[in-house]
C-alpha cells in the first residue's frame, strides 16, 4: 500500500503522523505523573501521553482530587469550567490548598476551592443568534399537516437556542479554558453538550442546510478544517480533553452535503487536501488486518480516565489491579467513546465471546465496526469525486482504488452471506458478531454495496429486520441493540442518527419493499418524536428516544437524558421534508392525548392559522 | 356552609358513599378493536413477555454491580415499612408481564389508530384473553388469595396505563416543604396520642402497599451511598426517587436523592389486560392481621398452641433481625407484620392485643379442658378481634368521621355484594388513611409538660425502650395531646423520618409527606379537586373555589407551589382542609374515610351476617378503657381513651371498670 502513495502524499502522512500521535509532545514532561485510584503511578517514557497537555483539565492531582470528591452529579461540570487565574497560579494555589488540609480536604472544602478558582461552566460563550437564520425556510411548505408544519417551524427556531459564539478571551487566553477555540460560531447539540460534537454535526449541518443557513453550515465546516490543520484529527468534541480521540469521520460527508445544497463546488476543490489529511489520519492510526484485508476500528493511544467522566471511569477500572490493566480498561472506554456509541453491549466481548457482561468486558479495539468501514469507503469515494472536480485525475484514481480496496474488505470480512447482512467482526474470537445494530445496514447508507444486486440484498435485509430480529415491532423506533444493559446505546434506546442510517439504507436499496419500510419507519419516527414534543410541558426534543414507548424518551448510561437536541432536530427536519407531504394529521396529533394537550394543539393550530392568514 | 352542601347531597343521592361508575365517551371508536383476531393478542403477548425478559436481563446487570438496599440505611426502614411477601413478588412478576403486554397493545393498536388510549385501555379490561394465552394460563394457576386496591376514580397516568404524571407538577419535596414548621407545637383540641396510635394500627390492618422487587426478590435501591441519584445505567425501571434539588442546575447538594420504588402490582382477578392495580398485602377485614399475620407463614410464625408466641408479657423477639429492625438491636420484636417496630406506639399497641389474646386463651384453657389448642386459638382470636372491632366502630371512628357521617354510615342498608367491591380503596390506603402523620409530635413526654421520654427520630424501626418503660409510655400516650390535624408536620416525620443511624451520612432522614405525595402519584390517584367533585358535586375551577374547604392562608400557600389548582395532590388537599365540625379531618378525607369504613362494615356483614355498629354501645367492659386496664398496669383511666382526661372525660379506677366484667 505504502508504495502506491505519491511522494507528496507520503511526506504529508509522515508529517501528519508525527503530529497526530505526538501532538502534545512538546508540552509534556518526559515523565508525567498520573493519579489513578488514589495511587500516584509513574509513567515511563514509553507509555502513551495523556489525552491533552493541561495539568488541570487532562490529568494530574487537581483533576483527580476534584473529580473524586464527587461534588457534582455530572463529572463533566468541572472540566467545563474556566480558570479565574493562570494555570500556574491555579496549580500553586491548589498545592497550598492541599497542604492546608493535609492532602485530605473534605468535599465541601474542595467545592470551596473550585468555586474560588473557577468560573461557572458556559462562561466562555456569549449569546448568539446566527445571522443567516430564516423565519420561513422553504422546507416548511413541503409539510402538509398544519400541526407538523408548526413543529417544523419550531425545530427551525431551535437553531437560535443552540447557536454559540466564543468570547474573545478564549482566543487570547486559551489556557484558561478547556474549550477549543474555533473562528466561527457553531450549533451545538444542547443540554450538557455545550460545545460542538464531531459526528453530531453531520445531522446538524444537514438540518441547517434544509433551514437554508448555508453560512452557518459553511462556518462549521471551516472550523473543522481549521481543527484538522491544527490537531491532525477532529476531536470527539470541542474541548481539549476530547482531543485524544476522534468520532466517526463524517467531515467529508458534511462537505458533500454542503456542496450539494449550495452548489459551492469551489469549496470542495479548495479543501479536498484537508479532507485527505483527515482520511489519512484514520488510515494510519486505525487499521487492522484480517485475512490480508485492511479494515479499520476505533482505537486511541492515550493514558488516564476520561477527564469528563473521570470518577465513572476510575470506578469502572476499580476491579483491575495493575496499572496496565487499568490503562487498558480506560483505552477501551475511550475507544468506545470514539465510536460515538458510548456505551453499548456492541463493544462487549465476554469470556464466551458473546455480548453479555458489562463495561469491564469492553473490547472496542478488537471489534471491526461495519459503519466505520462503510464511512471510510464513502470518504474515499467523495475525496475521489472532489479531486475529479479539482481536475486531479491521479489523486482521483488513487482514492477510487482506495475505496475499491475498502469495499472488497467489507464484502469479504463483514458481509454475512447466510444472514444476508453485514456484521461487526470480533478479531479475538475471529468470528462475526451476529447481533442487531442499526449500523449493520451502514454499507447501504454509504452505497458500499453492489447496486446490481439490490433486489437480492433487499430481500435478505428486509427479512432480517422484519422476521429475524423483529425490530419492526417496536412502537417508538428501532432500538440500538436488543440487549438491555442499562447502557445508553442499548435496548430500549432509539437514536436519531441510527434511524437516519436505517431509513437512508432502505431508501438506497430502492426496492418496493425497502421503500415501503423506509416510509413506515420515517412516519413512525416523526410522529413519535412529535408526540414526545407535544406531550411535555416545555416542548422538548430529546437526544434519544425509547423503542417501547410511542412518544417516550430514552434513559440509561452515565448522564441524564439531554434536551435540545441537534441531531434529533436535523433528522426530523430531513424526514419532514422527505415524507411531510404524506404524513397525515390524524395519525399523529389527536390520539391518546390528554384534554390539556388537545387544547394546546388547538391553540397551536389556531396560532398557526393566524400566522398563515 | 359545608353542612348545607352535605345535606343537599344526602338529599339527592341514594347512597352517599357510592362513587360514579366509569362509562365510555366514544364507544364507536373502539369498534375496530372488536374485529382483532386472537393472533394479534398473542403477538402482543409475545412482545410483552420478551420485554419482561429484557427487564430481567437489566436486573441481572444491576445486581452484578451490587446495587441493592444496604442494612441500616434509610432505605432499609422504608423496605420494612413496605416489605413484600414472596407470593406478592410472584404476583408482581406476572402483573408486570400483563402490563408490558398491555403497553404493546395500546402503543401499536390504539396509539396510532385514532383510538383514545384511556378508552382503549378500559376496553382491554373487558376483553377475555384467548385460551392459548400463556399469560392467561399462568394467571389461572396462581393462588387467587391476594388483594388489590380498589379505585374510587379512574387511574390518572400520563400514558393512561402506568407512567407517572410528573410533568408540570411540583416535585414531592418542593410540596412537602410547605408543611415544614419547626415550631410545630399546635396541639389538637381533643385527641391524644392514643387516637393516632390506633390510626396507625388500623392502617397496618387494612393497608400495606408493598414495593416492587427484582424478579428474584432482591431489593431495589435508587440512590447511591452519597444520596445522589444513581447513574442512569444502574437505575431500575421501578425507581422514582425523590429529588430535592433541580439537578439541571448541577447544584452541590448531598441530600438530593431519597429512595422510592414503585409499588407492587396485582394481576387482574379475571386475568385480563388493562390498567394494573396496586397490590394490597392486607384486606378490608378488620381482623388484626397485622398481629396474627396476613400470610400463612407469618401466621404459623406467631402461633404457639392456643397462644400467640410471646416473650413473657412482651412480643416475641425476631430471629432474623434485619427482617424486622434496621439496627442490630437484640430486642427486635416480631409480629404478623414487619411494621410492628415502626415506632414505640405501634409496638405498644401490638403488645396490648398480644396480651389480650393470651389472657383470653389462658382463661379458655382453664375453663374448657376439652377444647383443642387450635379451638382455643381460634376462639381467643375471634374474641380479641371482636373487642378490637367494637372499640374502633364505637369509640374511635365516631371521633374520626364525626357524628353526621357516623349516623349515615350506621343507617346504610346492609346488602350482599361481591368481594371485590370491599377492597380497600387506593385513595384511602395511600392518602386519607395517612391523615394522622400531621398529628405526630416529635417527642413523647413523661407526663404533661415534663421531661422527654424519647425523641421519635431515634426510635424508628429500632426501639429498645418499650419493655423498660411500658407503663410510663402508656401514661404518656393517654395524657399527651396529639398535634393538630393541619397542614404542618413535625420534623420527626418531615425531616428526620427513618433517621439514619449512620453518623457519617450527609442526610438527617427522610420525609414521610414527600413519600406520601410520590406514592399517590405512583398509584395514579386523581388530583384533590376531582375528589371534591366526586364527593360533593362541587367543581373547583379557580383558586378561590377552594374556600369551600380551605382557609385563605392555606390557599395562598398552595398557590406558590402548584401552577394549577387541579394539580393539587390528594394528600395535600386533604391536610390543608378545615376540619369538619365534630370530626377529626376535613370534608374530602372524611368522605374517603367514611366510604372505606362503610365497606368494612358491609364486608363484616357479608362474612358474619352481623352489623358491627348495631350492638349496644354502653358496656364499659367492652371499651378501650377496659382493654387497657386488663392488659397493663394502669390504675386509673379516662372513659374515652382517645382524648386526654378532663372534666368531661373523667378518670375512673380500673378496678371499678373490671369488676363489671
Amino acid at each position: 500500500m505504502a508504495n502506491k502513495i505519491t511522494t507528496f502524499g507520503l511526506l504529508l502522512i509522515l508529517n501528519l503522523s508525527t503530529k497526530s500521535s505526538n501532538v502534545f509532545a512538546k508540552n509534556i514532561p518526559s515523565v508525567v505523573t498520573a493519579v489513578t485510584n488514589n495511587s500516584i503511578a509513574k509513567l515511563s517514557d514509553e507509555t502513551n501521553p495523556p489525552q491533552c497537555p493541561s495539568e488541570i483539565y487532562c490529568y494530574g492531582p487537581l483533576l483527580h482530587t476534584v473529580q473524586m470528591a464527587k461534588i457534582y452529579q455530572d463529572s463533566k461540570t468541572f472540566v467545563d469550567m474556566s480558570l479565574k487565574d493562570t494555570p500556574d497560579n491555579t496549580m500553586k494555589k491548589f498545592n497550598e490548598f492541599m497542604e492546608t488540609y493535609n492532602q485530605e480536604p473534605t468535599p465541601e472544602q474542595v467545592l470551596d476551592f473550585v468555586k474560588s478558582s473557577f468560573s461557572d461552566r458556559g462562561s466562555e460563550f456569549q449569546p448568539f443568534t446566527p445571522p443567516d437564520w430564516k423565519e420561513n425556510p422553504r422546507f416548511l411548505d413541503l409539510i402538509k399537516d398544519p400541526a407538523l408544519r408548526q413543529w417544523g417551524a419550531d425545530l427551525n427556531s431551535l437553531w437560535h437556542i443552540l447557536g454559540r459564539k466564543m468570547i474573545d478571551d478564549v482566543k487570547e487566553n486559551p489556557d484558561k479554558y478547556s474549550i477549543i477555540y474555533v473562528p466561527n460560531h457553531v450549533i451545538v447539540p444542547g443540554g450538557r453538550f455545550l460545545e460542538f460534537y464531531y459526528w453530531d454535526s453531520y445531522w446538524i449541518v444537514r438540518g441547517l442546510l434544509y433551514s437554508e443557513m448555508y453560512a452557518t453550515a459553511k462556518g462549521m465546516l471551516e472550523n473543522f478544517l481549521h481543527i484538522v490543520n491544527t490537531f491532525g484529527l477532529i476531536p470527539n468534541g470541542g474541548r481539549i480533553y476530547y482531543s485524544g480521540r476522534s468520532q466517526p469521520p463524517l467531515l467529508t460527508g458534511m462537505v458533500k452535503s454542503y456542496v450539494d445544497f449550495s452548489k459551492d463546488f469551489e469549496f470542495a476543490v479548495r479543501n479536498v487536501d484537508v479532507l485527505e489529511k483527515e482520511f489519512n489520519y484514520w488510515m494510519e492510526n486505525h487499521m487492522i488486518e484480517v485475512d490480508g484485508h485492511k479494515l479499520y476500528r476505533y482505537i486511541e493511544k492515550t493514558t488516564g480516565p476520561r477527564p469528563e467522566s473521570y470518577r465513572e471511569d476510575v470506578e469502572t477500572a476499580e476491579e483491575y489491579k495493575t496499572n496496565e490493566e487499568k490503562e487498558n480498561c480506560y483505552s477501551e472506554l475511550k475507544a468506545a467513546a470514539e465510536s460515538g456509541m458510548d456505551f453499548s453491549s456492541r463493544w462487549f466481548i465476554d469470556e464466551n465471546g458473546t455480548n453479555e457482561g458489562g463495561l469491564k468486558h469492553l473490547k472496542t479495539r478488537s471489534i471491526i465496526p461495519v459503519e466505520l468501514n462503510a464511512i471510510l469507503y464513502w470518504n474515499a469515494r467523495l475525496i475521489a469525486e472532489f479531486y475529479l472536480l479539482a481536475k486531479n485525475s491521479v489523486k482521483a484514481k488513487e482514492f477510487d482504488d482506495k475505496a475499491q480496496e475498502i469495499y472488497e474488505a467489507v464484502q469479504a470480512v463483514l458481509w454475512n452471506q447466510e444472514d444476508g447482512i453485514w456484521y461487526d467482526y470480533d478479531t479475538i474470537n475471529k468470528k462475526p458478531r451476529k447481533y442487531f445494530v442499526p449500523t449493520n445496514l451502514a454499507p447501504l447508507w454509504t452505497k458500499c454495496f453492489d447496486l446490481t444486486k439490490s433486489q437480492e440484498i433487499s430481500d435478505s435485509v428486509v427479512e432480517y429486520l422484519v422476521n429475524k430480529t423483529k425490530v419492526d415491532e417496536y412502537p417508538g423506533g428501532v432500538p440500538n441493540t436488543l440487549n438491555p444493559t442499562g447502557e445508553q446505546w442499548d435496548f430500549p434506546n432509539v437514536w436519531p442518527p441510527m434511524q437516519y442510517i436505517l431509513i437512508k439504507a432502505l431508501e438506497n436499496l430502492n426496492t418496493e419493499e425497502s421503500k415501503a419500510l423506509a416510509e413506515k419507519w420515517a412516519t413512525r419516527w416523526v410522529t413519535s418524536n412529535f408526540k414526545a414534543y407535544m406531550d411535555e410541558n416545555g416542548r422538548h426534543m430529546y437526544e434519544k428516544y425509547n423503542a417501547e414507548q410511542f412518544g417516550g424518551h430514552g434513559g440509561g448510561g452515565e448522564y441524564e437524558v439531554q434536551l435540545g437536541f441537534g441531531w434529533s432536530n436535523g433528522v426530523d427536519i430531513e424526514f419532514l421534508v422527505q415524507y411531510g407531504n404524506k404524513i397525515s394529521n390524524n395519525s399523529c396529533s389527536t390520539f391518546g392525548v390528554s384534554p390539556a394537550i388537545k387544547l394546546l394543539l388547538g391553540l397551536v393550530t389556531m396560532l398557526m392559522s393566524v400566522r398563515l392568514f | 356552609m359545608i353542612k348545607v352542601i352535605l345535606l343537599l347531597f344526602i338529599g339527592g343521592s341514594n347512597c352517599f358513599f357510592d362513587f360514579p361508575e366509569q362509562t365510555y365517551n366514544s364507544p364507536e371508536l373502539l369498534k375496530p378493536l372488536s374485529y382483532l383476531s386472537k393472533d394479534v393478542y398473542l403477538n402482543y403477548e409475545n412482545q410483552g413477555l420478551r420485554s419482561y425478559l429484557q427487564q430481567v436481563n437489566l436486573e441481572n446487570t444491576i445486581q452484578r454491580h451490587n446495587i441493592s438496599i444496604k442494612n441500616g440505611s434509610i432505605s432499609h426502614s422504608q423496605w420494612l415499612d413496605r416489605l413484600p411477601s414472596e407470593s406478592s413478588q410472584e404476583i408482581n412478576n406476572l402483573a408486570l408481564k400483563f402490563l408490558k403486554t398491555s403497553n404493546y397493545f395500546v402503543m401499536n393498536q390504539c396509539g396510532n389508530k385514532n383510538i383514545p388510549s384511556e378508552e382503549c385501555i378500559r376496553y382491554l379490561k373487558e376483553k377475555e384473553l384467548p385460551n392459548e394465552s400463556q399469560l392467561k394460563s399462568e394467571c389461572n394457576s396462581i393462588d387467587n388469595e391476594y388483594h388489590s386496591f380498589r379505585r374510587l376514580l379512574p387511574a390518572n397516568y400520563k400514558d393512561g396505563l402506568y407512567q407517572m404524571n410528573k410533568i408540570g407538577l411540583p416535585k414531592p419535596l418542593e410540596v412537602s416543604a410547605l408543611a415544614s414548621d419547626n415550631e410545630n407545637t399546635k396541639e389538637d383540641d381533643d385527641n391524644n396520642l392514643a387516637f393516632i396510635q390506633w390510626a396507625q394500627f388500623i392502617e397496618h390492618d387494612l393497608v400495606k402497599a408493598v414495593v416492587t422487587t427484582m424478579h428474584d426478590g432482591d431489593t431495589i435501591e435508587c440512590c447511591n451511598s452519597e444520596y445522589f441519584n444513581l447513574l442512569p445505567r444502574y437505575r431500575h425501571p421501578s425507581c422514582e426517587p425523590l429529588e430535592s434539588v433541580d439537578i439541571r442546575q448541577h447544584t452541590f447538594d448531598r441530600k438530593s436523592c431519597l429512595n422510592y420504588v414503585r409499588s407492587s402490582l396485582a394481576v387482574n382477578k379475571k386475568c385480563r389486560l388493562g390498567v394494573p392495580e396496586q397490590l394490597n398485602e392486607a384486606s378490608s377485614a378488620l381482623d388484626l392481621s397485622q398481629l396474627y399475620g396476613y400470610t400463612t407463614e407469618a401466621q404459623i410464625g406467631m402461633k404457639s398452641k392456643g397462644f400467640l408466641k410471646s416473650n413473657g408479657e412482651f412480643l416475641p423477639y425476631a430471629e432474623i433481625v434485619k427482617d424486622f429492625c434496621v439496627s442490630d438491636t437484640e430486642k427486635c420484636y416480631m409480629a404478623g407484620d414487619s411494621r410492628v417496630n415502626a415506632n414505640p406506639y405501634t409496638i405498644i399497641l401490638y403488645t396490648i392485643f398480644l396480651r389480650n389474646h393470651n389472657q383470653i386463651a389462658k382463661k379458655l384453657t382453664n375453663e374448657n379442658s376439652l377444647m383443642t389448642d387450635d379451638e382455643i386459638f381460634t376462639k381467643a382470636k375471634d374474641l380479641n378481634t371482636r373487642i378490637y372491632r367494637d372499640i374502633i366502630f364505637k369509640e374511635w371512628l365516631p371521633i374520626l368521621i364525626g357524628n353526621d357521617n357516623m349516623n349515615k354510615l350506621t343507617k346504610e342498608k346492609l346488602k350482599k355484594q361481591t368481594s371485590e367491591s370491599f377492597e380497600v380503596s387506593n385513595e384511602f390506603g395511600v392518602a386519607a388513611a395517612r391523615f394522622y402523620y400531621s398529628m405526630i409530635p416529635s417527642s413523647q413526654k413523661k407526663n404533661i409538660n415534663e421531661t422527654t421520654l424519647f425523641n421519635l427520630h431515634d426510635e424508628f424501626y429500632a426501639s429498645n425502650l418499650v419493655d423498660k418503660n411500658f407503663d410510663e409510655q402508656i401514661e404518656g400516650i393517654l395524657n399527651q395531646k396529639a398535634l393538630a390535624m393541619d397542614s404542618t408536620y413535625s420534623n420527626s416525620v418531615l425531616k428526620r423520618y427513618f433517621a439514619t443511624k449512620d453518623s457519617k451520612a450527609f442526610i438527617s432522614g427522610a420525609d414521610a409527606l414527600g413519600w406520601d405525595i410520590q406514592i399517590g402519584r405512583d398509584h395514579g390517584l386523581q388530583g384533590y379537586t376531582e375528589y371534591v367533585k366526586a364527593c360533593y358535586g362541587i367543581k373547583i375551577k379557580r383558586w378561590s373555589d377552594l374556600s369551600f374547604s380551605m382557609n385563605e392562608e392555606g390557599i395562598s400557600k398552595l398557590k406558590t407551589i402548584y401552577s394549577d389548582v387541579n394539580d393539587i395532590d390528594l394528600i395535600i388537599g386533604g391536610i390543608f382542609e378545615k376540619i369538619d365540625k365534630d370530626a377529626s379531618v376535613g370534608p374530602t378525607f372524611n368522605c374517603i374515610l367514611s366510604e372505606q369504613f362503610s365497606k368494612v362494615r358491609q364486608l363484616y356483614y357479608n362474612l358474619s351476617g352481623e352489623d358491627v355498629t348495631s350492638t349496644p354501645t354502653t358496656a364499659l367492659c367492652d371499651s378501650g378503657a377496659a382493654l387497657i386496664c386488663r392488659t397493663t398496669n394502669v390504675k386509673t383511666i379516662q372513659k374515652n381513651i382517645f382524648a386526654s382526661a378532663s372534666k368531661s372525660n373523667e378518670l375512673i379506677n380500673c378496678t371499678d371498670i373490671l369488676k363489671e366484667c
